[in-house]
């Protein structure tokens, strides 16, 4: 046993030293989300992580065809809204899809326009402007948490 | 290495019939490839196996504790789908590859690229492969694997370029410290589906394959180099900055090793400048025109998160350690002959035009038989850190210049840049490392076999 193998076991068991909390740590976690995700379907896992705002894409996917152009209508928080405006295109894609910040813009860009109530929004929302703007179109979905009109 | 080359071919491959207007049915894709391994066999390439001298304990020791923290990553990483840390996944390059595999080509999303906040300049190195195993097997999961498959290519990387350079226990144990360096972990299974494990890959074959050429002045290493940084500049923005550092250290050793560079710059780093200009791709706008030195002392100070053990454990303090020990392991062994270190004088100057010894070899077979390269740390090996320098000094240049907030830019971009020069800065220890151990153990290709000429054009 030579002195510079001695040196370079004494650095790999200061390394692995040093990095045992991070092994124990992964390893409870890596254990935790087999025990929670191991059995669900990609969509179920991915509705775990994203409840409301994956169903609101997968119902809008649903509801109109690839070449649409949708208006999203959001009410929720303006943190979660640019987390959507960059969520919603990686599940909607090729769609074009706008935003609406105030609903009162509503209903004027793209063929079709869903309305997406997030769970726990709060904040100004003119119910009865989007009723009057709703009317004139067709609504082809109504879930729990988005409506989409055309 | 051979992954990392097909990968980046593979890519470009999408990229041309894209272009050309070729479907990317998977036959068409794979065609060339079966074409090119039925024309190699045909030629008797065989896999070439050489059983191994058997393994001493350390060397056992160091692939059991490899396995450790891939053992524990990897089911993670599989059992978890695209989530919310995962934001540059989805928002940027595997977003580009949905886009693209569902379009079938680029120019459509290109076209439209003004309407998504997916950062349309990044280059498409990871974006086309993801599309590729999009449409390979039409899963989310398969393209975010795209990450921990770079992360084993950047383990063999390594310890092909350690072995390379240092002795077998070195190298095993070197890479087994890399295998379980935390954010480097991080990077390739909870940030799986980002391009910073691709990058990291091609920085350390870029830097490994200059420094090899540097070293034994092989022709081919410098073809090599200069191709994989290449691939870097084709992954991400910041292999750019790599690219251009590569190039120039190419070319101020030997002006003539402008083949190597320029082919590089055509066939990876050109096209999509091109394409960019082509379709007024918007930049990344993150630079104001001005530099605001408020920002110095901030932007060096958040250096020092380089040194916390538990993201990057000892290996910017073993970097550290070896700079500071340079003159020392530079020190040629056989006898007290002369030191290899550049003195005092022009030691710039020293760095880049290599020593002698290497240079005459170099002239002769294209090969450096010089054991002082092989006992003494050479001057060439400050490449190794000088990339890893060069690559901060990059990132605190956009720092000062940028526009956005720096603690959130700190706090969003420097652990990954850290972590995609850390497997660099651990091959610059490596070979450092190597220069501690007795003489006997020399490197195993540190003294190549006189090699024939190719085609009567060796320099």
């Amino acid at each position: 046993m030579t002195r510079p193998r001695l040196l370079l076991a004494a650095l790999l068991g200061v390394w692995m030293f040093l990095c045992r909390g991070n092994l124990e740590e992964q390893w409870s976690v890596t254990a935790e989300a087999r025990a929670k995700l191991g059995k669900l379907t990609w969509d179920e896992r991915t509705a775990i992580e994203w409840p409301a705002g994956f169903r609101a894409a997968q119902e809008i996917a649903r509801a109109t065809p690839p070449g649409a152009c949708v208006e999203v209508v959001a009410q929720t928080t303006p943190e979660k809204l640019a987390y959507y405006r960059a969520r919603f295109p990686y599940y909607l894609y090729p769609r074009r899809v706008r935003w609406a910040i105030r609903q009162n813009a509503a209903m004027e860009w793209c063929e079709y326009t869903a309305i997406f109530r997030d769970e726990g929004a709060s904040g100004p929302w003119e119910e009865a402007h989007l009723r009057d703007a709703a009317a004139q179109r067709k609504q082809v979905f109504a879930g729990e948490r988005v409506e989409i009109y055309r | 290495m051979r992954f990392a080359a097909g990968a980046g071919i593979l890519s470009f491959q999408m990229l041309a019939y894209s272009l050309l207007g070729i479907p990317w049915g998977l036959v068409w894709i794979l065609l060339p490839w079966a074409a090119a391994a039925a024309g190699a066999l045909r030629r008797g390439w065989r896999p070439r196996w050489t059983r191994p001298e058997p393994l001493t304990w350390i060397e056992w020791a160091a692939l059991a504790a490899a396995l450790a923290a891939p053992i524990l990553w990897l089911p993670y990483e599989r059992v978890m789908p695209l989530s919310n840390r995962g934001w540059d996944a989805w928002a940027i390059w595997l977003f580009k590859a949905k886009a693209f595999a569902a379009d079938g080509q680029v120019q459509s999303f290109l076209a439209r690229a003004g309407e998504f906040n997916a950062q349309p300049s990044y280059p498409l190195l990871v974006p086309l492969l993801a599309a590729f195993l999009l449409r390979l097997t039409g899963s989310d999961q398969a393209a975010k694997a795209i990450s921990p498959l770079f992360f084993f290519a950047l383990l063999a990387a390594f310890y092909g370029l350690a072995r390379r350079f240092a002795s077998r226990p070195v190298a095993l144990v070197f890479t087994a410290m890399l295998a379980n360096l935390h954010m480097v972990n991080i990077a390739a299974f909870e940030l799986a589906g980002y391009a910073d494990t691709t990058l990291s890959v091609y920085l350390l074959l870029g830097a490994g394959y200059l420094y090899g050429w540097y070293r034994d002045g092989r022709t081919q290493d410098a073809w090599a180099a200069a191709g994989f940084a290449g691939l870097a500049a084709w992954t991400k923005n910041e292999g750019l900055f790599f690219f251009a550092a590569v190039a120039l250290l190419l070319l101020v050793r030997r002006p003539r090793a402008w083949a190597p560079a320029g082919a590089a710059a055509a066939l990876t780093v050109l096209p999509w400048i091109a394409i960019r200009h082509i379709y007024e791709l918007p930049g990344a706008d993150l630079w104001t025109g001005s530099v605001n030195w408020a920002n110095l002392w901030p932007g060096i100070r958040s250096f020092a998160q380089a040194f916390d053990l538990g993201r990057y454990n000892l290996t910017f303090w073993l970097l550290a350690a070896s700079l500071a020990a340079y003159r020392k392991l530079a020190q040629v062994r056989r006898g007290d002959r002369a030191a290899t270190a550049p003195s005092g004088r022009g030691s710039v100057t020293a760095f880049v035009s290599t020593s002698a010894p290497n240079r005459a070899a170099t002239k002769g077979s294209g090969c450096a038989a010089s054991d002082e390269l092989a006992l003494g740390l050479d001057r060439a090996w400050l490449l190794l850190p000088g990339l890893v320098l060069w690559q901060l000094a990059g990132l605190l240049g956009v720092y000062l210049g940028g526009r956005n907030d720096l603690t959130w830019w700190i706090g969003t971009s420097l652990d990954r840049i850290l972590a995609q020069v850390a497997p660099l800065a651990l091959l610059a220890a490596a070979v450092a490392a190597e220069r501690l151990k007795a003489p006997e153990a020399a490197p195993a290709q540190a003294t190549p076999p006189a090699r024939k000429p190719v085609r009567g054009k060796r320099r």
